[in-house]
């Protein structure tokens, strides 16, 4: 445990350091307020910092950022970090929540313009054709739990008019609302979304 | 521009860069303010691109989902699996009773087998009818199974056990000496029949078909596929009077030997045979793994009770090779 917490201070010192390289004005006594607010206890703080870090990383894969989750979870500890203390009371998450939609949504506005980092699936999408993208799909299907798949591909059915129709029968059958069954969709689509990145990327990089 | 900011409407424009600038900040405010209000831009996202896909969007539209939306790789990833999702909800579209029935009846010669003439045809035909419109469990049973029995003959039609060590699931499977990364047949044709053949017992599930059998092909898909997690859960599900048959046994023996335990598989594969000694699956399964053990007599003697039960020549081949094997030929 003890090793632990100092691997931990250390890293949390690196990071420290990270954010004056990325030429962050930062002054001491914001930091040590950032710190403070974390815990009184600069051991503890360093575990709550990582705490902290884990919660956004799992935040920005669940509205769908995998690949760049950990880059936003980074972006918006510094937008915190940046914040005078006299803001700071309560407990914290709640706020580095608020701050990582701001980012969400500032990096959907923005296409990324700076050239991808070399073997990011995410800029080969040219080379993912449909069939690949098909099959990828079929996979992740099998892999989901059966109710779930079953209510993912029936809420995918029909069109136009029809669709609306049939989803509000889905509903109806379910005994929730249209909202919380696109709900339950989305929440789906999440964990077979992350399948098929991982699938995707690994069929990438096999060609 | 007239918007409310929070609607479905609202959250649309906003996506597609239609609000102005002073608009966007103040929607972008309310939005990270609130965890309700964000999860539905969420679900606003998902929406669109299902119009983007379903092709409901006006060309206006198109260009500004194109342009405004299609921004990151996440949104890229919505984009892929709606419209994969979109083409495999085309490719398996809900059946009717009644036309699952006439396909049936017209594709299945095992139904229809040995009646070519209509007249024949007809007194079966008002004899099925007659059952399924004046019983209730008649229509009950054909709606459970006959899912059940597509889906099996769905593995059985596509399913090959590679001939080289091999062990083979129940369900009289036809032998290959291709193994599947050698096979012509790609992994998407052998998810689509995989992924088609798990709908069909889904179907027979919900239309209350024994719970039992559900859980015995289903764990032979995913023995199949190689899911022997999702494969277990389902052996173990199946109850007390069907789990010890000698197909169930069976199935359990290679869930373990394809595990490489393989004293648990010979345990189980001994039990099957115990249980049924005319089940020649077993009888191979069980000459596999001895010989995986060492015991090579012990494997040969399994392969000649099993070949006095073996009628097809291909897998009577596949013995004799490995005989062959544990001679030292």
């Amino acid at each position: 445990m003890g090793r632990q917490l100092s691997a931990a201070s250390r890293a949390f010192s690196s990071k420290a350091i990270l954010l004056q390289a990325k030429g962050i004005v930062l002054t001491q006594q914001a930091f040590n307020a950032l710190l403070a607010w974390l815990s009184p206890d600069r051991e503890q703080a360093a575990l709550r910092y990582e705490e902290v870090r884990q919660k956004l990383l799992q935040r920005f894969r669940h509205w769908g950022c995998f690949s760049f989750s950990e880059e936003l979870a980074d972006k918006t500890i510094d937008r915190v970090a940046e914040k005078k203390p006299d803001i700071y009371s309560g407990d914290c998450m709640p706020y580095f929540y608020c701050v990582a939609r701001y980012i969400y949504l500032e990096w959907s506005r923005q296409p990324r313009l700076e050239p991808m980092p070399s073997g990011d699936w995410a800029d080969n999408r040219q080379t993912v054709d449909k069939e690949c993208e098909y099959e990828c799909l079929q996979h992740c299907l099998t892999r989901l739990p059966r109710e779930s798949r079953r209510l993912v591909v029936e809420f995918f059915q029909d069109e136009r008019r029809k669709k609306i129709d049939h989803r509000k029968r889905l509903a109806g059958q379910l005994r929730i609302t249209p909202n919380a069954l696109r709900i339950r969709v989305h929440r789906i689509m999440i964990v077979l979304r992350s399948c098929m990145e991982d699938y995707l990327k690994k069929r990438i990089s096999l060609k | 521009m007239e918007q409310d900011s929070k609607t479905e409407l609202g959250l649309k424009q906003y996506l597609l860069g239609q609000l102005t600038a002073e608009d966007r900040q103040q929607l972008e405010e309310e939005l990270a303010k609130s965890e309700e209000d964000f999860e539905q831009l969420l679900l606003a996202e998902e929406e669109l691109v299902d119009e983007y896909v379903s092709g409901t969007l006006s060309e206006q539209e198109v260009e500004r989902f194109e342009r405004h939306f299609l921004t990151t790789p996440g949104r890229h990833l919505k984009l892929q699996s709606v419209r994969a999702l979109r083409r495999y909800t085309d490719e398996h579209p809900p059946v009717s009773f009644w036309a699952r029935v006439s396909q049936q009846i017209r594709q299945d010669g095992s139904v229809v087998n040995g009646m070519s003439r209509p007249r024949q045809l007809l007194r079966p035909a008002i004899a099925v009818l007659a059952l399924c419109f004046g019983s209730f469990w008649g229509v009950r049973l054909w709606q459970t199974a006959l899912p059940i029995y597509q889906a099996e003959n769905l593995l059985k039609q596509n399913y090959r056990v590679y001939m080289e060590g091999s062990p083979r699931p129940s369900g009289g499977y036809q032998v290959t000496g291709e193994s599947v990364l050698m096979s012509p047949t790609g992994p998407q044709a052998r998810n689509a029949y995989l992924a088609r053949a798990l709908d069909l017992v889904e179907e027979a599930s919900a239309n209350g078909a024994d719970a039992d059998k559900v859980h015995e092909v289903r764990a032979r898909i995913f023995l199949i596929q190689g899911n022997l997690e999702e494969a277990l859960k389902e052996l173990k599900l199946i109850g007390a009077t069907r789990s010890d048959t000698a197909s169930v046994l069976n199935d359990r023996g290679v869930l373990h030997f394809k595990e490489k335990a393989w004293l648990e598989s010979e345990k189980y594969f001994e039990a099957a045979v115990k249980q049924d000694p005319q089940f020649k699956e077993a009888w191979y399964n069980l000459a596999l793994v001895r010989a995986q053990l060492g015991k090579k007599t012990e494997a040969s003697s399994s392969l000649d009770q099993y070949l006095t039960l073996e009628a097809d020549p291909s897998w009577k081949n596949a013995a004799l090779e490995l005989k062959k094997k544990l001679a030292g030929n």
